[in-house]
């Protein structure tokens, strides 16, 4: 590309970072909430905010839901029980109309009121790895593509960054702001490192199989099901097309505790519900651990004998069952947790602070030449960075404005709050073509003002203020997602304090030169 | 004569994407193929190992067809070592179901 491989490494790294810096700011965002999915989930919709059960939850009165699958007919029925993380009893199968979703409460074993949201788990999680586009896969493979990209940045910023031990603590914060946003993605990049690129290789890997299909469509010429049983060791037998009774389930799960060592299941299957030859599968807990394992125990449902176990994995899988495991965070370890959170908004600051670099150190170049670079890539940037924040923040409104079992012409209250995300995005981007000169500072003014508006609007239509949530162990989900809003709108007022004297002198400048350069 | 350079930055764009993603992809079912065949790694362990292994070649060959200065060189190794790749998994594949 260019003469020396440094300079092709600084072609690829400004380029590659210009025209899809925002595609990988949006997937770093919802991946960075998406760490605290299920919290987000908690604040959204406040009938689940539930205590965790201590008696063990019945798991026999969760049959009604199964006879409504088994009428459907659905192929399965399967449930989530309830952890810490997420207090209730999901329940979900498939009519000929669409996939059912039922939240249950676990000590009662009663449905839970439709929430009216997707939330953090449908809509925010989702959205970090198909983009809601799911036609081809599309979605999926763009985000691919985003990741691949991810990593050659990642190699090309070492490669151009010679002195990066030198550099590596360097943060001259009272310098100009061009130097400072250097340093800023700088130190960003460079303490990032490790994790950014095995958060990415590891999102990567999760995928493996859409990703490079080549391997095992070679390998096992194309037959699916050879493959999975032989890599997965999957159980499953046809139906009979008989309708036939079920045993116990609490003896069933009591049986798999046994087999466990007294660890508890995290979900339980049942295949072909109704069916004489339905199959209950109990799969066995995994948040000890990092890696995303299966144990399954596959029972015949009508004798509730057993008719397959599935139990670790063979070397190569289990390391890939740890790599995704690595991205998935599902292990209970709150300090973890939070450190994921962090860094994943080090991303965030990393790809913004590139972003912010490029436009500065063309600014006046770009001007001198008449170039409108800088004025797209600059509506391009605060879109993508201030933008995404303010859609979400208006997500996070629009879910405590609309009552429950709101709709507008024929759109449900779920797709309400999304579009109201994807309006108020493109109304961002908008905002920041048409009217360049203060759109960060306003910007960062809406986010402060979205986020304690969110923080009140909790407060005014649950009742669970700061001092309720923070004393009850079961709110901790919503204190923390206050506390976090509270946090944010504080940065964005600051970083608007600090933007307000600069606007100004533009505006000045202005104002005595109308005509500008260009 | 002389090619407008954005024209070759799009040739090398969709050499570095779309071959490199083609190389990759080869190396894959080729390893997930070879290796059973030359060690005692089971079948499914291979494919998952070189499916892994691929999205590291890919990004070594995405990196390398930025490097690499000459457009000609870097189609003629995609093309290479790709056609051998592909060659080599489908062949054994051939072999051993004919065998």
């Amino acid at each position: 590309m260019e003469p020396t491989f440094r300079g092709s490494m600084n072609w690829l790294h400004t380029w590659a970072g210009v025209t899809l810096g925002g595609l990988l700011f949006a997937i770093f965002w919802m991946g960075t909430l998406s760490v605290f999915d299920r919290e987000i989930d908690r604040w959204m919709a406040p009938m689940t905010r539930l205590a965790v059960p201590s008696e063990p939850v019945s798991y026999d009165a969760l049959r009604p839901t199964i006879d409504e699958a088994a009428a459907a007919p659905s192929a399965f029925w399967a449930a989530l029980l309830p952890t810490e993380r997420q207090p209730m009893v999901r329940v979900s199968w498939r009519t000929a109309s669409g996939p059912v979703l039922r939240y249950l409460d676990p000590t009662t074993g009663q449905l839970l009121p439709d929430s009216g949201t997707w939330g953090g788990t449908r809509f925010i999680f989702p959205f970090h790895f198909n983009l809601h586009l799911q036609a081809w896969n599309i979605g999926l493979w763009i985000v691919g593509l985003a990741g691949m990209t991810m990593m050659a940045l990642c190699i090309a910023g070492v490669v151009i960054h010679r002195k990066i031990f030198g550099e590596f603590f360097t943060f001259r914060a009272d310098r100009k702001p061009r130097r400072l946003i250097l340093d800023l993605h700088n130190v960003t990049g460079v303490l990032g490192f490790p994790f950014h690129l095995v958060i990415t290789l590891s999102g990567l890997i999760i995928f493996y199989n859409t990703y490079f299909p080549s391997s095992w469509k070679v390998a096992y010429q194309g037959n699916n099901q050879a493959y999975s049983r032989e890599a997965f060791d999957t159980y499953s037998r046809p139906k009979a097309n008989q309708p036939g009774e079920m045993a116990s389930f609490d003896a069933m799960v009591a049986e798999t505790t046994r087999l466990w060592d007294g660890d508890a299941p995290r979900s339980l299957v049942v295949r072909n519900p109704g069916d004489t030859a339905a199959v209950v599968q109990v799969v066995r807990s995994n948040d000890g651990g990092v890696a995303a394992t299966a144990d399954t125990v596959s029972f015949d449902a009508a004798t509730g004998a057993i008719l397959h176990q599935r139990a670790g994995s063979a070397p190569v899988l289990t390391a890939q069952r740890f790599i995704a495991g690595l991205h998935w965070i599902q292990f209970r370890h709150w300090t973890l947790r939070w450190a994921y959170f962090g860094l994943g908004l080090v991303g965030c600051v990393l790809i913004a602070t590139g972003y912010l670099f490029w436009l500065e150190s063309r600014r006046k170049k770009h001007a001198q030449l008449g170039l409108s670079g800088v004025r797209i890539v600059e509506g391009l940037t605060v879109g993508s960075v201030t933008g995404i924040v303010i859609a979400t923040l208006s997500f996070f409104v629009a879910n405590r404005l609309l009552p429950l079992g709101t709709s507008f012409l024929g759109v449900e209250r779920f797709a309400l709050e999304i579009w109201a995300f994807y309006l108020v995005w493109l109304a961002t981007f908008a905002h920041a073509w048409l009217m360049p000169a203060r759109s960060w500072l306003n910007q960062c003014r809406i986010i402060a003002i979205l986020a304690v508006a969110a923080v009140l609007l909790n407060w005014l239509t649950t009742g669970d203020h700061l001092g309720r949530s923070l004393a009850h162990r079961h709110l901790w989900s919503v204190a923390g997602m206050d506390i976090v809003l509270l946090i944010g709108a504080g940065l964005a007022a600051l970083v608007a304090w600090r933007l307000a004297p600069r606007a100004a002198i533009t505006r000045n400048t202005k104002a005595i030169s109308p005509r500008g350069v260009s | 004569m002389a090619v407008p350079h954005g024209a070759l930055v799009l040739l090398r764009l969709i050499l570095a994407i779309g071959g490199g993603y083609a190389v990759a992809a080869g190396i894959a079912a080729l390893l997930a193929v070879a290796l059973p065949a030359l060690s005692m790694l089971p079948r499914s362990e291979a494919v998952v190992l070189a499916a892994m292994l691929a999205f590291v070649i890919y990004l070594v060959v995405l990196i390398a067809a930025f490097a690499v200065r000459r457009l000609i060189h870097l189609a003629t190794v995609l093309v290479v070592v790709g056609a051998s790749a592909w060659g080599g998994a489908l062949g054994i594949v051939h072999l051993a179901s004919g065998a």
